[in-house]
């Protein structure tokens, strides 16, 4: 068998995993400070996480370009076209969840002086199960771990689960009382947006799956 | 021997030959190619579907043009090639003593790397092989019909007395392949027949290679990578062992061969981490 070919090209493979993980990191940052933020009533970090928001999305399009450039360049087949059309799709998930913890960090700012008449302690732990799972996903990424991809989807569970308890509970507190409108709408659209980084933390595990062994798999069910 | 009309007649003989045996175009079962002493195939399985096209893919001296020439007994012109195991077409193993190779020749047609039209006229190109063949009907109807066919008849429809040589490379090529189906084969072997053609005679090539398929069963051997992805429905990959015997690799859709290979020394050969 000849010398290993192709070094140029797997270093830029390489490289393309490592930027897909910073854009994770990246995003994953955005919705824990958004959160913060929104606990703590932390109007100038949530201002952060808003301006910060153009660095992902700038991370993602450099990321999309070099996939271009490899597809045109590098014709690539098999497992080396896997791994980047993977990534195509798995950095519009990443790029989206920076965007919901854009979303928090504006709810923030609108919720600046708003009564809380109930706790929001349920927006910590649901953030917690989230980001667990972007982080989950992000290390089967590392690892090419197939079984860690998977086992992604099952906390996905816990986190819909405990979106409707949120839900129900804001809920009764509005029906209860009529200062509790405003804020247990804003607790439901975070708790929205939190739900659906889990989802697309499951996003980017199906893809992984997907880059590793070729199977499409939807493990949203 | 291989078809219900044997008439020798090509226009004749049924042009859908899916009623006359077997559910693929060709088989090769237990194949062993030699040159003197020296193995260059071994133990070579492939059931060629019909009407699709089939790329051999491999690196060089893998034994994909000796697999090729096996489908027509072209391997038979070299003194020292003999074989082991069988080409079974219609039902009928080709090197059977009592099968004439003139005759297999006719209905498995091949098309070489280098355009090679005779130095004759375009017309006398296309119609000496089925007037050889005992050819009585239309021959201006069969020389256009196989011009058509080969997409080259609008290119030479006012200039068939010229010489086939005075035309472009992908010309040639293409009149080589009207030479060839102008005998109405069931099977095109084509070994490499993009190589010697610039890149827009390539994509033309690659064209009317799927057209054919409508009528024809196409095997192709290659050694672009792009191409086989392009233009083959199944994809055959052979390696050279270390005893210099090719054999098969794996086999299967071009799809899957190329988006998820079973084999890793297939994905190895395919994203070019070996040649």
């Amino acid at each position: 068998m000849s010398p290993h070919m192709r070094v140029r090209f797997d270093q830029e493979l390489a490289a393309l995993q490592e930027q897909v993980l910073l854009l994770g990191s990246r995003a994953g940052e955005a919705v824990a400070h958004s959160v913060q933020a929104l606990l703590d009533g932390d109007t100038e970090l949530a201002r952060e996480v808003i301006a910060n928001d153009l660095v992902i999305n700038d991370l993602r399009y450099a990321i999309e370009k070099s996939c271009y450039a490899m597809l045109a360049q590098e014709q690539p087949v098999a497992g080396d076209m896997r791994r980047i059309v993977a990534a195509l799709t798995m950095v519009n998930d990443l790029e989206r969840i920076g965007d919901h913890g854009k979303k928090i960090a504006r709810i923030c700012l609108r919720m600046d002086g708003t009564p809380r008449p109930f706790p929001f302690g349920d927006v910590a732990r649901l953030s917690e199960l989230a980001l667990t799972m972007l982080d989950r996903a992000m290390r089967s990424l590392v690892a090419h771990d197939v079984v860690e991809a998977r086992a992604v989807c099952v906390a996905d569970d816990q986190v819909d689960a405990l979106y409707k308890q949120m839900f129900n509970v804001a809920l009764s507190h509005m029906l209860e009382s009529s200062r509790a409108i405003a804020a247990g709408t804003y607790l439901i659209q975070v708790a929205h947006e939190l739900e659906r980084v889990g989802d697309r933390a499951t996003n980017v595990a199906e893809r992984l799956i997907y880059a590793t062994t070729g199977e499409l798999v939807d493990l949203n069910i | 021997m291989f078809v219900m009309n044997q008439s020798a007649d090509p226009t004749t003989r049924p042009h859908d030959r899916l009623t006359n045996g077997g559910k693929y175009a060709i088989e090769a079962r237990g194949l062993n190619v030699f040159y003197g002493a020296f193995r260059a195939v071994r133990d070579f399985e492939l059931n060629v579907e019909r009407q699709k096209i089939t790329a051999l893919i491999g690196s060089s001296g893998c034994g994909k043009s000796t697999v090729l020439r096996s489908f027509n007994r072209m391997n038979e012109l070299i003194p020292s090639a003999h074989i082991r195991g069988a080409v079974v077409f219609h039902g009928k193993n080709i090197y059977d003593a009592d099968v004439d190779p003139v005759e297999v020749r006719r209905h498995v047609g091949m098309v070489f790397q280098k355009p090679n039209p005779f130095p004759k006229s375009i017309y006398e190109n296309v119609a000496w092989g089925a007037r050889i063949n005992g050819f009585r009907g239309d021959m201006d109807a069969l020389v256009e019909g196989s011009l058509r066919q080969a997409a080259l008849w609008d290119d030479v429809k006012d200039k068939l007395q010229q010489s086939g040589l005075s035309l472009s490379g992908g010309q040639q090529q293409r009149l080589c392949i009207a030479r060839a189906i102008a005998v109405k084969p069931d099977i095109i072997l084509m070994d490499e027949p993009c190589s010697a053609l610039d890149p827009i005679a390539t994509l033309k090539i690659e064209d009317l290679m799927r057209e054919l398929t409508k009528a024809y069963t196409i095997i192709i051997v290659t050694h672009n990578m792009q191409q086989a992805s392009r233009v083959s429905d199944y994809t055959a990959f052979l390696n050279m062992a270390e005893d210099r015997a090719g054999y098969l690799v794996e086999y299967g859709p071009t799809y899957d061969l190329f988006t998820n290979p079973k084999n890793k020394l297939t994905e190895d050969y395919i994203t070019g981490r070996f040649g």
